[in-house]
């Protein structure tokens, strides 16, 4: 599954067996589902839906500017 | 599938009102915390002239589409820029990108020209911090502007989360003065040239507003600013980011809990005299303003 992070715009690759929940998804890559927004596939989701290897995300930082 | 009330797909757990909702649904709750919160507190009158600080981020475009949508007064976007290379120019950007598709005019004043020293400027040769300098240039300058330009409400895009770091920040320093910039209106005491402040969306988590942005079409360049690691407020946000992850609700509690502390602290500060600075003429409760104090620390030339 493709990861894109709206911080830095980079994009990250992580397997997916299945299915899995984003929240599960994001806190095994060390992000605190609390602090972003979650586009899947181009529309905002809960962090407790599902994702398969062939979604895509975005991860929106819900803190930016100053 | 978890289901809004609705029975719709449901996208964001609103936590004060312990409900899953659909777009449609969180949009309604959204705009109507926001009006609530005006009417509670009597935030605008059918007369005023409202300023909105915007800086080009997500929190003051999202307020001044808000207040566009739900008010028929004349409304306006001041922007400071402070001169942080790298950062403004991105967001003045986006800024007037969105002005232009909301259709409402928007002010532009630099630190540069208005102080007489861009901020980066200031961090070399200032020994405070840049937080320090920024914050009360900006205040400074966006009352006098907002005036000058003849509003009568300078509305800010502070949210929950801002609020609740500010109440901490001050509880941690004890800074009983600090007090008195929080709440739904600031400067009730008032002095002709004080233009109130008012929060419309003090009762939203940031998270909240994102969405409402991001559904409204606002998405705007991801940009930090390069001072905020060094910003203590940033600091307490982190901690509040995993306090709320394992207590919900907790920023909302800080915020509610202090509400009723706040008017007997405002009731309190009441007496103390506002009055106009002995260089500028810009109103403050001491004999010389702030901004005149920091302008003679960086010695810029006083005019
Ligand atoms: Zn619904
Ligand atoms: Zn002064």
């Amino acid at each position: 599954m493709r990861v894109l992070r709206e911080w830095d715009k980079r994009q990250i690759e992580v397997k997916i067996k299945g299915r899995r929940m984003i929240r599960r998804v994001l806190e095994e890559m060390g992000i605190n589902p609390e602090e972003y927004v979650i586009i899947k596939n181009k529309r905002i989701v809960g962090e407790w839906e599902e994702v398969k290897d062939s979604d895509e995300l975005v991860i929106i930082p819900v803190v930016s500017g100053g | 599938m978890v289901k809004c009330s609705c029975g719709k797909r449901a996208i964001i757990y609103v936590k004060v009102k312990g409900k899953y909702m659909c777009e449609d649904c969180f949009l309604r709750y959204f705009e109507r915390t926001a009006l609530n919160t005006i009417r509670r507190h009597k935030l605008i009158d059918k007369r005023d002239k409202i300023a909105v600080g915007v800086s080009g981020g997500k929190d003051s475009l999202a307020l001044l589409y808000f207040l566009n949508e739900h008010f028929d007064n004349e409304i306006f976007g001041i922007f400071i820029n402070e001169g942080i290379k790298g950062y403004r120019e991105i967001t003045s950007k986006d800024l007037r990108k969105y002005c232009k598709r909301f259709g409402v005019e928007c002010y532009e004043f630099s630190f540069k020209e208005e102080i007489g020293m861009t901020l980066d400027e200031m961090v070399k040769r200032g020994r405070l911090k840049p937080c320090s300098y920024c914050g009360v240039f900006r205040r400074y300058l966006l009352n006098k502007k907002a005036r000058g330009l003849g509003a009568t409400k300078l509305a800010m895009a502070h949210n929950l989360d801002d609020e609740a770091q500010t109440i901490l920040m001050n509880l941690f320093t004890n800074d009983v003065k600090r007090f008195m910039r929080l709440g739904y209106m600031t400067g009730i005491k008032t002095h002709p040239k004080f233009v109130p402040r008012i929060k419309p969306f003090r009762l939203l988590y940031e998270k909240e507003v994102l969405v409402y942005g991001l559904l409204k079409g606002i998405r705007v360049t991801y940009i930090q600013c390069p001072y905020a690691e060094q910003a203590y407020r940033v600091r307490i946000a982190h901690v509040l980011w995993k306090l709320e992850r394992k207590y919900p609700l907790l920023k909302y509690n800080v915020v509610k809990v202090f509400d009723p502390k706040l008017r007997e602290l405002k009731e309190r500060a009441k007496d103390e005299e506002l009055r106009e600075c002995k260089i500028c003429g810009e109103v403050t409760n001491r004999d010389i303003c702030k901004a005149c104090e920091f302008k003679r620390e960086l010695k810029i030339p006083i005019s």
